[in-house]
């Protein structure tokens, strides 16, 4: 743990009656890093983003944010938040938006960088009502950076864009850690903690499974899936090269492989018999099962 | 420092705003003396009569004019009441009121008036007075307006135009037309026994319909009687009150069980009828050492009038007794009501002598003070009246000795409140400095610019400055009585106000707050020709209702007249404001010439 | 080493706030235009044009003072209770919370919200009244009443702060003109308490808004007669029990 860490938790633990929503968690963000905290929906990414805010009672552990306890008021004058689904007074314009927020800190941005900052030069007079949903996250992102905080929560900040929208959210949180701010993202998009992220956090099932740089978690999770008909058995597949895991799945069976090309031109090699292909991304939770050995039959969730 | 002054701004519009709020203190409160009254505070050390019965060694809290609960926590100015007798403002249940009454009633404590029969536009002026707790002057007003009767009915005779009613088909539309006037309820003038009278009267079906017409609007009817089979007629119709009892003979046990059985009220008006009976009665107010500073010259005058064709002497003055007696022991709701300004009677003073009259009636003079009181708001659903419970309004009045020992001692008036203000009556009746110049010449109108050589000056003068449509105008001819020169004076008389008038007014003090001393004088003299006829002169008096007035006949050639001050003793001549010469009442068209106008 | 604000950059936190509420509600007519225009409707209705001739005369005084109560606790418990309710489901207040905004801030933007309304609602209500009901009063009675009425809106507001932490958006108009209208009503904002039976009159202790009323009253002198003191007992007693209600429920909401 380093003396100068803005977020330091250790064997944190919360159960809402029998669920065990976060067990044992160690974690730290330094000063300056974008750490992404990646998890299926229900993992325990929300529950944790709210104990570091103070906004829900742990039962056991430590927290500290800059030292403090979570939801201080020197820790939250230093901090900025997105939260998941929220919605503003549609009456109210950005401006004034961002102008209420930045009272609330010791040492506000000037509103022109603030808009800047967040990509909404000139849309300063429109009400929340009159934005896009880009927009809308965008001013969140405004108001969580309008008071220079020196660190940033964004829970799944961009969930439910679309991809230019999600684009320019990203740029703009690149923008903010080049100046120097710690950033707490949660996604349950690998890509995006991948692009953004100096370290993953995986959390699954409350607990932290694995953390690491993208490019290791990568390795663990990332790869193709090679889907096809085929009479044999999935086990007889196992023997090609780079392949992690095989599977039957329905009338098809299913390969997951760390290097498609090369597993592809082995397995087209050896088989004649093969219909129906198809290569696609892994998912996260196809990732997720991997990783946990879980049941194969966990029902697929659509990641939106 | 925006926010801040942000703040001051709105603190001072809201301060301005409620600088802007109209509040009743702001002219009516401050009195001559420049001080403001409060109607807030607290009177203890009294004996209560709260309308209905004795409280003794209490107090009352009095706020905004309102009398309320005594546990109220507000700190409040304390009035010590120096165990006198309290009992609410007396309201008299039968009056005529225009002009001065409504002052001069409160002066005597009546602090309400319930009219039967007034110019209705009397009452529009006085209405809204009574929705307030203002301090005022003078009593409040609660009118039936013009009153229903038939042509040439009772009602009719005064001059004033009054819309009459001969069939029950007219009744709905009569009632409406006075309730736009604004008449509180209908007061119908009923006689069955008409034919033995000069007056004409509707029947009994009209009567009826009067009253269902009335009660169909949620007003009250009453009638005036003045025969025992008038008010049996009356009470079968459905009356809700008589506004008189009635002395031709003993009430029956049929009229008797009727009127408790429709809980009909009964105004027994003993005053006026003793007045009738020639009683007296006025002289003997007069002369009560406890009223006889508050009798004014015009008081004085109205209770020395007598009724030129009443006399029915003691026996049936004893009948009204009596037959009120008889119905205050069967229960009849009996209210105290004096009918004045009627000869005999006065407005405010009467209100004592009736419930005297009342309690000579067999009531006791807490049931008479009642009946002066509770019984009459009672009666006309006013809720906030005759009686000194938490939400009556603060109309109260303290004496000095117990009124429940005898009825004489609600003469005995320490102070009035109206409104929860103190009355304070200007009584400077202080004989006027200024007296008569140039041996006591008016003029001899040498020249065209008619400036006398003793008072302001003449100007025409009519009822037309009361909304009435009598004219007059003036001018100087050349052509005088002895000398050169004279006052012309040509007009109509009208017939739209009660009172008409048309002629000329001469001003002789300089304001008509400030008179003339005549008591050096002994009359006045003048030179008059020009349409032959009755006409009068008016001598005005600093503070008086009514201008008292004294006939003089009119012939085409010039007459000397002359008019001894003697022959109006009722008039205050240590105050004189002016003189009117105006055309009687019978005239229409008239015109005359004045001259050599000198007062010795 | 916490800093702390300069009183001009609290002062700016907290009228910025106050604006932002203001605005924000102002700029709602759906919420705005019944608010300030139902009282002053009633008013001119059952006030002015239908009772003038009762109690006296009092009619327009009594109303004023009734309706004016009627006028405050509309924004109060709507600012509070449907604002409330639907700014926690859509997350606002736990941004809020998040954020170092001093929950006074909060707390106190909505309530000086609350009396900026009661403000406008009574200064038009005395000037209807004073220009068409012929309303006199004291200066002091004018004053005292705006400030009964605009004090007024406290012991409101908390239970509007308990309805709306406990209730969902959705229901929170529903439930808080449910409890408003006819409290309004009992309370004898409509029609003088006097003319209700006994039975009724004795039950209206237990409304807030009763209590109010005859405060408000009692500065005319037209109240039943209770003692000033036990209005303001149970009126203080009554924004106690709200607001011990509402911190549980605030610290449920926030331990979810």
């Amino acid at each position: 743990m380093t003396i100068n860490a803005c977020v330091s938790v250790q064997g944190l633990s919360k159960s809402y009656g029998d669920v065990r929503a976060l067990q044992n968690i160690d974690f730290i963000i330094n000063p300056g890093e974008i750490v992404a905290l990646l998890g299926t929906n229900g993992a325990g990414k929300t529950t944790f983003i709210n104990s570091l805010l103070g906004r829900v009672k742990y039962d056991s552990g430590s927290v500290k944010v800059f030292g403090k306890a979570p939801g201080h008021l020197d820790a939250r004058r230093r901090t900025g938040t997105v939260l998941q689904s929220t919605k503003m007074p549609n009456t109210l314009t950005i401006k004034e938006h961002i102008e209420l927020f930045s009272s609330y800190y010791l040492n506000p941005l000037p509103l022109e960088s603030v808009l800047e900052k967040a990509n909404l030069v000139g849309l300063e007079q429109r009400r929340f009502d009159a934005l896009s949903g880009g927009q809308q996250q965008r001013l969140f992102f405004a108001l969580a950076i309008c008071g220079q905080p020196e660190l940033v929560f964004l829970d799944e900040p961009t969930v439910g864009l679309d991809v230019n929208s999600r684009r320019d959210f990203w740029n703009c949180i690149r923008q903010l850690s080049a100046e120097g701010c710690a950033v707490l993202l949660t996604t349950h998009y690998l890509e995006e903690a991948d692009v953004l992220a100096d370290r993953i956090s995986l959390l699954n099932n409350g607990s932290i499974s694995m953390e690491g740089t993208p490019e290791q978690i990568k390795s663990h999770l990332g790869g193709k899936r090679i889907r096809f008909r085929s009479p044999h058995k999935p086990e007889d597949f196992n023997t090609l090269p780079d392949v992690s895991q095989s599977r039957q799945r329905g009338d098809y069976i299913e390969l997951q492989s760390t290097h498609a090309e090369h597993t592809l031109k082995h397995l087209l090699n050896r088989e004649a018999k093969i219909t129906d292909l198809t290569v696609t991304e892994v998912s996260l939770e196809d990732a997720f099962i991997h990783l946990t050995e879980e049941s194969p039959t966990t029902p697929y969730q659509e990641a939106v | 420092m925006r926010p801040i002054i942000t703040a001051l701004i709105i603190l001072a519009l809201v301060t301005g705003f409620i600088f802007l709020l109209p509040t009743p203190t702001e002219e009516k409160t401050t009195s001559k003396s420049g001080k403001t009254e409060a109607s807030s505070f607290r009177l203890t050390n009294i004996h209560l009569f709260d309308g209905q019965q004795w409280i003794p060694n209490t107090q009352v809290t009095v706020i905004n004019g309102h009398i309320a609960n005594n546990d109220s926590q507000q700190s409040l100015p304390v009035v010590d009441g120096e165990h006198g007798y309290l009992i609410p403002g007396l309201i008299d249940a039968h009056t005529h009121t225009w002009g001065e009454a409504l002052q001069q009633a409160l002066n005597f404590g009546v602090t309400t008036e319930l009219d039967m029969f007034t110019d209705y536009r009397f009452l529009q002026q006085h209405k809204t007075q009574r929705d307030n707790v203002d301090q005022v002057k003078q009593a409040d007003l609660f009118s039936a307006g013009t009153l229903a009767t038939s042509p040439k009915g009772h009602g009719t005779e005064y001059g004033i135009p009054v819309p009459t009613l001969t069939s029950p088909d007219e009744a709905e539309a009569f009632v409406q037309a006075r309730l736009k006037e604004g008449s509180d309820y209908i007061k119908i003038v009923y006689d069955r026994t008409h034919e033995k009278s000069h007056f004409t009267s509707i029947d009994k079906a009209t009567m009826s319909a009067l009253i269902t017409a009335a009660h169909k609007h949620n007003r009250l009817a009453v009638v005036h009687i003045s025969n025992m089979n008038s008010a049996l007629d009356a009470v079968e119709a459905g009356a809700d009150g008589l506004v008189h009892t009635f002395a031709d003979q003993a009430v029956s046990d049929e009229l008797l069980t009727a009127l408790k059985k429709q809980n009909t009220f009964v105004i027994p008006t003993l005053s006026v009828i003793a007045s009738f009976a020639n009683q007296q009665r006025g002289q003997a107010l007069i002369d009560d050492p406890t009223l006889s500073s508050l009798v004014t010259p015009s008081i004085k005058q109205s209770l020395l009038q007598s009724f030129s064709f009443g006399d029915h002497g003691n026996h049936t003055f004893a009948n009204a007794l009596d037959n009120t007696r008889k119905m205050h022991q069967a229960g009849i709701l009996l209210l105290a009501g004096t009918d004045a300004p009627n000869p005999g009677t006065a407005h405010g003073i009467s209100m004592h002598d009736e419930v005297e009259l009342l309690v000579d009636s067999g009531l006791s003079p807490t049931e008479a003070l009642t009946a002066a009181t509770f019984n009459a708001a009672n009666a006309f659903g006013l809720t906030q009246r005759g009686h000194l419970k938490p939400g009556a309004r603060a109309d109260m009045i303290l004496l000095s000795a117990d009124p429940a020992k005898d009825i004489k001692h609600t003469r005995a008036i320490k102070t009035i409140w109206k409104n929860g203000y103190v009355h304070t009556i200007e009584k400077d009746k202080e004989v006027s400095e200024v007296a008569l110049k140039n041996n006591g010449v008016v003029s001899h109108f040498p020249d065209a610019n008619l400036q006398p050589q003793n008072g302001l000056g003449f100007s025409a003068t009519s009822d037309n400055m009361m909304k009435g449509n009598s004219t007059a105008s003036i001018n100087w001819v050349a052509e005088g009585c002895q000398d050169a020169g004279a006052l012309a004076v040509k007009g109509t008389v009208g017939n739209q106000f009660p009172f008409p008038w048309a002629g000329v007014f001469f001003m002789l003090g300089e304001s008509m707050q400030k008179g003339v001393n005549l008591t050096a004088q002994k009359s006045i003299e003048f030179q008059v020709k020009g349409q032959p006829g009755q006409y009068r002169l008016m001598v005005f008096t600093r503070d008086s209702q009514r201008p008292a007035e004294v006939g003089f006949e009119v012939s085409a050639q010039c007459q000397p007249i002359q008019i001894d001050f003697a022959q109006l003793d009722a008039v205050d001549w240590g105050n004189v404001t002016g003189f009117a010469w105006v055309a009687g009442k019978q005239q229409s068209d008239f015109h005359f010439t004045l001259d050599n106008i000198v007062i010795n | 080493m916490s800093q702390s604000f300069t009183f001009n950059q609290r002062l700016r936190l907290f009228s910025l706030e106050t604006q932002s509420e203001f605005l924000k509600v102002i700029r709602m007519p759906a919420f705005a235009l019944p608010s300030l225009a139902f009282p002053l409707m009633f008013y001119v209705f059952f006030g002015l044009i239908f009772n003038r001739g009762g109690m006296s005369g009092q009619m327009p005084a009594y109303l004023m003072a009734t309706y004016g109560v009627f006028g405050i606790i509309g924004p109060a418990l709507f600012s509070f209770g449907v604002n409330i309710a639907v700014e926690k489901d859509h997350g606002w207040l736990a941004l809020k919370q998040a954020s170092p905004m001093p929950i006074s801030a909060y707390f106190v933007s909505k309530i000086l919200t609350a009396m900026m309304f009661a403000l406008i609602i009574t200064m038009a209500l005395f000037s209807l009244a004073a220009i068409f009901g012929d309303v006199r009063l004291s200066r002091s009675e004018w004053a005292m009443t705006l400030l009964v009425l605009l004090l007024g809106v406290l012991p409101f507001c908390t239970l509007g702060l308990w309805l709306g932490l406990q209730l969902k958006a959705q229901a929170a108009p529903a439930v808080v003109n449910l409890l408003y209208l006819p409290m309004a009503f009992l309370s004898g904002l409509w029609i003088p308490i006097d003319y209700f039976p006994d039975f009724l009159q004795k039950a209206a202790n237990l409304l807030p808004a009763f209590h109010l009323a005859q405060l408000t009253l009692k500065v005319q002198s037209l109240d039943i007669g209770q003692s000033w003191m036990i209005h303001l007992a149970a009126l203080a007693a009554m924004t106690a029990i709200f607001l011990a209600l509402a911190t549980r429920a605030f610290h449920r909401i926030s331990n979810n």
